[in-house]
């Protein structure tokens, strides 16, 4: 083999130094991309991994819950029935707080895995403190109703309140 | 220039090419080239030059002072010499000096000659440390108080030497090896050194050994035993025929081999930490498989958790106050108490999903109830609520506001 000429060194230096500086971004960017990637991917399971040892001391609570859930969620029966009670009880509370409901109408059971929802529309008007009283009552605490809905101040009289309410009571699923 | 712990190697003239003589062995090889090959890279090289390839002068000179002598000398080569003195690399021997004169012995050697005796080192990247005559060693083998003749074959001629106190004072090389030629010169030549001052009463003649023929026909001219002679070792004077150009060549390519050697150190170093960069990333793989298998491991136990968890998420609206529409509209209502004018709400519209509160206020009471929220952690850690952009519309040039604040559930 012949000696290689000055020229011919420089040459191949400035090669081998290009094909040696692009080999190394890529190496190094192979290792940056896959070190944040695996970054990532184990605190995402350290995390997971936290979750369930978390959950672990609050088995008793969520097995509590459970029960408090089999046993208080009422079961819906027959639609119509419910339909009625349930307008019927929003009625009552309406009374109670003078609260003006106007056009109650029945709803359709929404069943769910979790939950079957039956749920009314209807409008509603009265002050603040009336409409604050009546959703709060309907909204006790073993009722199982949730509340949906629009409330506005009249235009008209800026201490009435109209309200446009979606009233749901929630009842054990039906869809096993 | 030298290098600690590396071997030497002498390389001089043999009878029919060179010895090579290493770490105590001593081997006749045909050309440099081959001699090169048992030679190990680093090693410290040093070529002792057969006689043919120099022209050696003697000279009086009118000083004793060796500086002065070295000048002189070049004086003198730059008229006798039949090329120019910078093309040739020289060097002297003192033999003797009155009072007022010196006589040395001037060793001169064309570069030409010396590139093409030492082609293939340099061809091989090697440049020899030193370049020395051989003749110069024979003198360390001669007795110092004696004048003697050696003669010895190199490269096809034999060596005709006179060593006056046991340093080289003349010789010349005849291009023959035959006894009877040689015998046959030898008259001539004693004669022409004597004329140039050379004493030639010697005390004793030294021939090589194993040239027995010459030892018969030098004994029969002298009428006298012929010594044998013995082979050097050490080098006498510290005469160096190595070219100033060659020597920075030599210290080009060291400091080439250096940083070749740093970056070389650099590589397998960086290359090493390449490496670790990579077993870390596979241990990092390895722990987090090991952590999915732990995770995968773990999870059918916290199934049922996990069913009930979902469960009581699903029913959030009806079973965690804080997402009932009453408490989220008592939490808002309490956070306008105390703000003067009036923050007054004009819609509320809420949905399990979210809720959305729209109302009117001064820039300042509307600042104050947007603080007020902020640090309710009621309302904060049951909802997010992004600040709105834009924060507010003015109302005309009434000076008031109107704002809108969302919530949603935090998962």
């Amino acid at each position: 083999m012949t000696q290689m000429s000055q020229r011919e060194k420089l040459l191949a230096w400035l090669v081998g130094g290009a094909v040696f500086f692009v080999l190394n971004i890529v190496a190094i960017k192979f290792l940056m991309k896959n070190y944040q990637t695996l970054t990532v991917d184990r605190e995402t399971v350290e995390g997971k991994i936290r979750g369930l040892k978390m959950l672990e001391t609050e088995r008793a609570l969520w097995t509590q819950r459970n029960q408090y859930l089999d046993e208080s969620l009422p079961t819906m029966g027959d639609s119509e029935v419910a339909n009625r009670q349930l307008i019927d009880g929003v009625k009552n509370v309406g009374k109670k707080y003078t609260i003006t409901l106007e056009a109650p109408q029945p709803g359709v059971p929404l069943k769910q895995p979790l939950y079957t929802l039956l749920s009314t529309r209807m409008e509603a008007k009265g002050s603040w403190t009336q409409m604050f009283d009546f959703i709060q009552e309907l909204q006790a605490p073993g009722q199982f109703i949730s509340v949906e809905g629009d409330i506005k101040v009249d235009p008209a009289d800026k201490t009435q309140l109209r309200a446009a309410l979606n009233i749901a009571k929630w009842y054990q699923p039906e869809l096993k | 220039m030298k290098k600690n712990g590396a071997a030497n190697a002498l390389i001089t003239p043999d009878a029919n090419g060179w010895r090579l003589r290493m770490g105590g062995e001593d081997q006749a090889l045909a050309t440099l080239d081959e001699a090169l090959s048992f030679v190990p890279g680093g090693a410290h090289i040093e070529v002792a030059l057969p006689c043919q390839a120099v022209l050696l002068e003697r000279h009086n000179l009118p000083s004793t002072d060796q500086a002065e002598l070295a000048d002189m000398l070049q004086l003198q080569l730059e008229k006798s010499l039949p090329f120019p003195v910078d093309e040739v690399s020289h060097g002297f021997e003192t033999l003797g000096n009155s009072e007022t004169e010196t006589t040395v012995l001037s060793i001169t050697a064309q570069h030409t000659q010396l590139e093409s005796i030492c082609a293939p080192l340099r061809q091989g990247g090697r440049v020899p440390e030193r370049i020395s005559l051989y003749a110069m060693r024979i003198a360390t083998v001669c007795p110092p108080d004696e004048t003697v003749l050696a003669v010895w074959p190199e490269q096809g001629q034999t060596v005709l030497a006179i060593f006056e106190k046991g340093k080289l004072s003349w010789a010349q090389a005849v291009p023959f090896t035959e006894p009877e030629a040689v015998v046959s010169e030898l008259p001539g030549l004693l004669i022409a050194a004597e004329l140039e001052g050379v004493p030639v009463n010697f005390a004793r003649v030294l021939v090589s050994p194993g040239e027995l023929e010459l030892v018969g026909a030098l004994g029969k001219h002298f009428g006298r035993t012929i010594d044998p002679l013995e082979l050097p070792s050490e080098m006498q004077g510290n005469l160096d025929l190595l070219p100033p150009s060659w020597l920075q060549e030599a210290n080009s390519r060291e400091s080439g081999e250096r940083i070749k050697q740093r970056l070389l150190v650099f590589a397998v170093f960086y290359l090493l930490l390449i490496a670790g960069a990579f077993i870390f990333l596979a241990m990092q793989k390895r722990k987090l498989q090991k952590q999915m298998v732990e995770y995968n491991e773990m999870k059918p136990r916290f199934a049922e958790i996990d069913a009930q968890k979902a469960r009581w998420k699903a029913l959030g609206p009806v079973v965690e106050p804080p997402r009932y529409a009453a408490e989220i509209i008592h939490l808002l209502a309490r956070n306008r108490l105390g703000i003067t004018p009036d923050v007054e709400f004009t819609t509320f519209t809420f949905s399990n999903r979210e809720w959305t509160l729209k109302g009117e206020a001064t820039t300042d009471s509307h600042f104050a109830f947007s603080q007020k929220l902020k640090k309710d952690e009621d309302l904060t850690s049951a909802f997010d609520m992004p600040p709105p952009n834009p924060p507010y519309v003015p109302i005309g040039n009434t000076g008031k506001v109107t704002f809108t604040i969302v919530g949603k559930p935090k998962p």
